[in-house]
């Protein structure tokens, strides 16, 4: 089996491999399981030198890859971390309220709060106003980031207004029920002028549910909407929430509508409900003709 | 070769099947190998615990197709539950006495015929083995589609394992995981995929041996009937309504007024029957 294959081939891991063994688990831990993960892995690993020097960088890349959303000291707003607003491993930026956050990525907590120097700018404020009120009436609790970001080489003249991120993570878990969720979703915004622009969506939602076993649902889909005509800014930035409500909402209802498609198909495809005679399948008759095959046999 | 499990290894082993039920149930193959290179000390005793998928391979002699499992592993070679023979062949592998022989020739033709009525194709293997009360059966089924209907794969693992006490009356102890996994592509991509495993007992007057197959045969029958009604709401249900609690398809604010409305109406009304 594997034991022997692991063994006869000698492969004993380096640091450097036990860290990536470690932050592969550690990337892929279900809705608000990252303790829990963290704590197995711990155990198999052995090594609390060896943890104490890759979990930092670890959890940072969970965080970051999940967007989990942390609350901001002495308030009820939530900052989403993700690569667009980082400083470095453990700083990020958060624009409405000015500040830098130092985070405890293993606890996915904020430990420090210090002035940010950058400034923040009107049509982020505006962008954020929108993106706010969208969060308030579609989510029942998760975040809403809205990040400036610097245009990509080659597409400046496409960003002439503003370029930026919109991202959205929202996490659930019920214990008792055994279940828990993760819905994030990523819409990079580039703005031409007034009346043109771009949003690409990057779309994800992910379900584990463990009460009897291991079952977990993906979906994922990418998509991008061209913007143009708008009559001025506030328009602009109208259709830009309304292109992102669209997008998730189709995301949203074709889930519903494949899971109801993929059960018929379980039944149809997979495993009947009964046989085509409609009866159970007699293992009476039929282990009684074998018995007598066999004495048959034996005479 | 028995080695005692040490007190540090079965800790090992309790991690790794906890951290094995939270990663995605697609990445098994490649986290089990990770594992091994991890902790190569606990492999043989976790891949017994942990359900895999089932792999078909070929009999050698009959040309037959069969299941491989840890049941009818021996070292590296798997015994065919058609000539009972291992490929690669061992000298002394392990194999059923004389009569749980005879009866796992009778259940592998049985439940052929139960899954050609239930699974219309896939691939079934029943293995045997000595216990010192009884014995103990593996009834394994798989059935596979790819590319039909808007599903790109769709696959079905049963796994039942039982362990019979034999006497007076016998006991039938029953441990059934089904791994499910589907996948679409169509708009765009969904994948559900992982296991569920269940728990039945019985117990029978049995005077004939192969009337051992007969309830074996029933509680494969109704436990799989059992989960196949469940799946629907395990599988595809508990998505949507996680789903439903992360986000809401329609604003929140129309069911905020929604709610206000009814509590609204549901005052006056108990206004009006108070008059």
């Amino acid at each position: 089996g594997l034991q022997s294959f692991v063994v006869k081939n000698n492969m004993s891991l380096t640091e450097e491999q036990k860290k990536d063994i470690v932050k592969h688990f550690v990337k892929f831990s279900p809705a608000k399981e990252l303790q829990s993960v963290v704590k197995s892995v711990k155990k198999l690993v052995g090594d609390a030198e060896l943890m104490k020097q890759v979990l930092p960088e670890a959890c940072h890349d969970h965080n970051t890859f999940n967007l989990i959303a942390v609350s901001v000291p002495d308030s009820e707003r939530k900052v989403v971390l993700s690569e667009h607003n980082e400083k470095d491993l453990t700083h990020f930026y958060d624009p409405v309220g000015g500040k830098i956050l130092e985070v405890d990525h293993e606890k996915q907590e904020v430990t420090g709060v210090e002035d940010a120097e950058e400034e923040d700018t009107d049509i982020r404020k505006k962008m954020q106003e929108a993106a706010d009120k969208y969060l308030k009436e579609h989510f029942k609790g998760g975040a809403i980031g809205v990040y400036t970001t610097k245009p990509k080489d080659g597409e400046e003249d496409d960003c002439k207004l503003w370029s930026g991120v919109i991202c959205i993570g929202n996490e659930v878990r019920n214990k008792n029920s055994c279940w828990s969720g993760r819905w994030k979703s990523t819409f990079v915004v580039a703005l031409k002028s007034e009346s043109d622009g771009k949003v690409t969506g990057k779309l994800n939602d992910h379900v584990h549910y463990y009460e009897e076993g291991n079952i977990q649902m993906e979906s994922s889909k990418e998509h991008t909407v061209e913007i143009s005509g708008m009559k001025d800014e506030a328009a602009l930035l109208k259709k830009v929430i309304d292109t992102i409500r669209k997008l998730e909402n189709d995301f949203h209802t074709e889930i519903d509508a494949q899971c109801s498609g993929m059960a018929d198909y379980a039944f149809r495809s997979l495993r009947r409900k009964l046989p085509i005679t409609k009866q159970l399948f007699d293992f009476g008759s039929s282990a009684h003709k074998l018995a007598g095959e066999l004495k048959g046999k034996e005479k | 070769e028995f080695r005692r499990t040490t007190e540090k290894e079965s800790m090992a082993e309790e991690a790794a099947v906890a951290l094995l039920r939270r990663m995605p149930p697609a990445h098994l193959d490649k986290n089990l190998r990770m594992l091994a290179s991890l902790v190569p000390d606990i492999i043989e005793d976790l891949l017994q615990e942990v359900d895999q998928p089932l792999k078909v391979q070929k009999c050698p002699k009959t040309k037959k197709e069969y299941l491989i499992c840890d049941y009818n592993r021996d070292g590296d070679s798997y015994r065919s539950p058609w000539s009972n023979e291992y490929d690669p062949p061992l000298e002394d592998g392990a194999v059923p006495s004389d009569r749980l022989r005879d009866l796992e020739k009778q259940a592998n033709d049985l439940f052929a015929s139960y899954r050609e009525a239930y699974y219309e194709g896939g691939v079934s293997s029943v293995y045997f083995w000595d216990l010192d009360n009884g014995f103990a059966c593996a009834v394994l089924i798989k059935k596979e589609v790819t590319e039909d209907k808007g599903v790109q794969k769709g696959v079905w693992d049963s796994i039942h394992l039982f362990q019979v006490n034999e006497g007076p009356k016998s006991t039938y102890e029953q441990t059934t995981t089904t791994i499910l996994s589907l996948a679409s592509k169509d708009k765009q991509k969904v994948q559900v995929s992982g296991s569920l495993t269940r728990q039945a007992e019985a117990e029978h007057e049995v005077k004939n041996v192969s009337q051992h197959l007969q309830h074996i045969g029933d509680m494969v029958q109704a436990m799989e009937n059992t989960v196949r009604a469940s799946v629907d709401q395990v599988y595809f249900g508990k998505a949507q309504e996680v789903t439903s609690h992360l986000r809401s398809k329609m604003s929140l604010d129309v069911v905020g007024k929604q709610g206000d409305l009814a509590a609204a109406l549901k005052m006056q009304l108990a206004r009006k029957n108070a008059e």
